[in-house]
């Protein structure tokens, strides 16, 4: 997808090509985001129980406000930073800086959490094959209980596949995306039908909602899980940099990608509830979706397996877009010196970045083994996975709401809905209510995030913490303030943005909109 | 700039292999709702239940309806 482009300076500078289509665009998110539901089912039904299906709509409408606000951004500035570049562009360097090291640990978290669940699916295959479960093989070391050598072995093995993979440069092709896409989509959609005609039983889950409802603890920790079926949204804005006309191609795959997402994660919970007990579900953490698959009647001999091996098979294609978000991310925030130029230093045979790849993809295998020493790999990696992804989300909606303010000028083809417009400084702004009431809903989640995960909340804050002190080396060094901000042109880059999405109805609005502004400041001087 | 009010698309608008997509899974809430809701019933009213049934057929129509608005549109500029 990179092409090489001369620069005025006679500099060679490597650029994303746009050759994304809409369907393509789709389908890129939903493997991403897609695989989601096969990881969150079973760490939320251990602890939401009986009210599964409630935290998942909950978590959900909040994901909804979140895709809201990420549609909005994307489109109006198509560009592969994503959520660090809106808070760069809203709120400065220093909290561009916090957004950019709460979705590098997600990054990383993704490497190690969907390469745990992807290796978990393969494990349902265990039994058949050498007549155990993976359970079985659990071992206690010392004070370390449940800890599982074989499957974090397993991990291990494939994180280094996809180490290999990246440093040689062989990336899954949007092709291969699509097919796995579709064919995920064919799956759920089977399972949903076959299930709730042949097997939902709707008394069982009205008796798991009366008797079996959680604790207010296990439904603030459960409800603070169910955002993870709902991680991947930055996606969409790395999409947005790869898309033909972004402007009309990424709020009409976005929308789609947000509600089909949502309705499947609903779907797959009300309809669990109704098959299975819930601690089934928390018994088979490691491959949920198989399980409900396996007890579906008519298909379910079958079902089962080709469910593992695709949640297997999707799962990894997830972990693999940690590996190379991680590149994405940091060569977007070395461009803003947020982080030095260091890591975009390319292989000189295979052209990848090799930096960037070998030192986020071992910071993953270290937080696997170390997850693996606790007694829930699968529940510790969740936790880690939902402090970063509530921090960023809560960033980008702050930078949504500041945007509005600082820069009305650049043209929005898709606004969140409900908008309360009034004038500020002569001009006229308005205020994405949808964008506050997310905002006040990520936040909540992530203050239940802080409240009740233990590893969470010294973690979290523990790696934002080491990302600052390396943040700070590198300002101080380069000369720059640490918590202010340098100077952009961001009206000389959002002309380049546009030109380059070979967007000229926008360009020309923003164009107008530029003129217009300067012509009054000329007239109030 | 404004969103327009109406978010249905005119007569000349060509249906892709998305729409189609959605079309279908338009169609496949409405049935799934039904069926929920039916199934609700027959075993006694619960208010979980009733809300994931009426969920789906609510959200099914209310999609359809787009669909709906775009055919009956169409039809009319092919009698012109």
């Amino acid at each position: 997808m990179a092409e090489e482009v001369k620069t005025g300076a006679g500099q060679v500078k490597s650029e994303l090509r746009r050759d994304v289509s809409v369907w393509g665009s789709y389908m890129w998110g939903f493997a991403d985001v897609g695989a989601d539901t096969f990881v969150a089912l079973g760490l939320v039904m251990a602890y939401a129980q009986g009210a599964t299906s409630l935290v998942f709509a909950l978590a959900g409408i909040v994901y909804i406000m979140i895709g809201f606000a990420y549609t909005e951004l994307a489109s109006a500035y198509p560009v592969a930073g994503g959520g660090p570049y809106f808070c760069l562009r809203g709120l400065g360097d220093f909290w561009g800086f916090i957004a950019g090291s709460a979705l590098l640990l997600d990054y990383t978290i993704d490497i190690a959490l969907f390469a745990t669940a992807s290796s978990g699916y393969l494990n349902f295959f265990m039994p058949f094959v050498l007549g155990r479960t993976i359970e079985s093989f659990a071992m206690t070391i010392g004070p370390l209980h449940n800890v599982n050598p074989v499957w974090c072995v397993e991990t291990l093995v494939l994180i280094g596949i996809l180490i290999w993979l990246n440093v040689r440069g062989i990336r899954e092709s949007s092709f291969l995306n699509e097919i796995v896409g579709i064919l995920v989509i064919v799956t759920e959609s089977a399972l949903v039908i076959v299930g709730f005609l042949f097997a939902w039983k709707p008394e069982l889950l009205a008796a798991q909602w009366h008797t079996q409802f959680p604790s207010l603890h296990n439904l603030m920790y459960g409800s603070s899980l169910a955002i993870i079926s709902f991680v991947g949204l930055e996606s969409i804005s790395q999409a947005a940099q790869e898309t033909r006309r972004p402007a009309t191609i990424i709020p009409r795959t976005s929308l789609t990608l947000i509600f089909t997402v949502f309705i499947f994660a609903v779907a797959f919970s009300t309809l669990g509830l109704g098959v299975l007990d819930w601690k089934v579900f928390a018994q088979n953490m490691d491959n949920p979706v198989a399980v409900l698959a396996h007890a579906l009647p008519f298909i379910g001999f079958a079902a089962g397996p080709f469910a593992a091996g695709l949640g297997a098979l999707i799962l990894f294609i997830s972990a693999n877009t940690g590996v190379m978000g991680a590149s994405r991310l940091t060569y977007s925030l070395s461009q803003f010196n947020i982080i030095s130029p260091w890591f975009d230093k390319v292989h000189p045979v295979h052209r990848t970045p090799i930096r960037t790849i070998l030192i986020f993809s071992c910071v993953g295998l270290v937080e696997t083994i170390l997850s693996f020493l606790t007694p829930s790999a699968m529940d510790t990696l969740g936790n880690m996975y939902a402090f970063g992804a509530t921090l960023g989300y809560t960033m980008v909606f702050i930078a949504l709401i500041k945007l509005r303010f600082s820069d009305p000028y650049s043209p929005r083809p898709y606004r969140v809905p409900l908008n309360v417009g009034f004038k500020y400084r002569g001009r006229k702004v308005s205020l994405p209510i949808i964008g506050i009431v997310g905002m006040l809903g990520v936040a909540t989640i992530l203050v239940e995030v802080v409240w009740t995960h233990s590893i969470g909340r010294i973690a979290g804050p523990a790696w934002i913490l080491l990302c600052f002190t390396y943040y700070a080396w590198y300002r101080k060094k380069q000369k720059l303030p640490i918590f202010k901000s340098v100077k952009h042109d961001w009206e000389k880059e959002q002309i380049e943005v546009l030109t380059s999405a070979e967007e000229f109805d926008l360009l020309e609005k923003y164009k107008l909109a530029l003129a217009e502004r300067d012509r009054n400041r000329k007239e109030i001087e | 700039m404004r969103r327009a009010k109406s978010t249905t698309v005119g007569p000349d608008y060509r249906i892709s292999r998305a729409d189609y997509y959605q079309i279908t899974v338009s169609v496949l809430m409405v049935i799934l709702g039904v069926v929920i809701l039916f199934r609700s019933l027959q075993s006694g009213i619960s208010s979980m239940t009733l809300l994931v049934g009426g969920g789906f057929l609510g959200l099914g129509c209310y999609r359809l309806k787009f669909v709906v608005a775009y055919f009956m549109e169409r039809r009319k500029c092919s009698r012109r």
